[in-house]
């Protein structure tokens, strides 16, 4: 990885940190890892499931079959 | 512009740390880095897909998107796997607890590696943070590699 993709990943990883940056200040500031927070979020909090895009295919579907009716 | 320029230095600043912290880091904190980008990355492909599909004018979506939406769920279940492994490694030491670790990584990469070409033959623009966040993974496991790959590991 060279630099342009360190910042690349940064920006994904602030996406993270917006909602837990105050967690990550406040162990920054009181001398342990901040990123250890990044490290300890669960993949699932950060995943939405398939659903969502099932859902949309599925009515993008439904309303072409019935457009052509 | 001010804002810009601020978010721009901050940006900076977790680009060095994430490269000095790379370097003092375990390498299974490095991709669980890896991981959480990679899982935000899988964020924001979501959010493109369930824009595009509906004004999407290709006949056949099915053929499209099917595969997008297929190896986005693997992607989903890969990394939800890996984390896991590398979660009973750091429980349990040990060198087959680390390879099952590793070889969990590498399947998330390949299945990332796999939806990021879904995502191309859909005509969808690949998210950088995907490729950034399958990079920072396969690179954190490339330090194990030698140790999982002989005796007998694999």
């Amino acid at each position: 990885m060279n630099a342009a993709d360190y910042i690349r990943l940064a920006e994904a990883i602030w996406k993270v940190l917006g909602p837990i940056a105050g967690e990550m200040l406040a162990r920054g500031i009181a001398g342990s890892d901040p990123f250890q927070v990044l490290i300890d979020k669960r993949v699932e909090d950060i995943v939405p499931t398939t659903a969502r895009m099932e859902l949309t295919l599925a009515a993008a579907k439904a309303s072409r079959a019935h457009a052509a009716k | 512009m001010i804002l810009a320029a601020k978010r721009f230095v901050a940006l900076l600043v977790l680009a060095f740390c994430c490269m000095a912290s790379m370097c003092q880091r375990p390498w299974t904190d490095n991709a669980k880095l890896g991981i959480n980008g990679a899982g935000v990355a899988l964020g924001t492909v979501e959010a493109v897909v369930v824009a595009r599909i509906p004004v999407d004018p290709t006949p056949d979506l099915d053929s499209r998107y099917g595969p997008v939406i297929r190896d986005y769920g693997r992607a989903r279940a890969a990394l939800l796997a890996a984390e896991a492994a590398l979660k009973a490694y750091k429980a349990q030491e040990g060198t087959a607890s680390m390879c099952r670790a590793y070889r969990a990584s590498l399947d998330a990469v390949s299945i990332l590696d796999a939806l990021a070409a879904d995502l191309r033959a859909a005509d969808v623009d690949v998210p950088v943070q995907l490729e950034a966040g399958t990079e920072m993974i396969r690179t954190a496991v490339g330090v194990v590699a030698p140790e999982c790959t002989s005796g007998g590991e694999r």
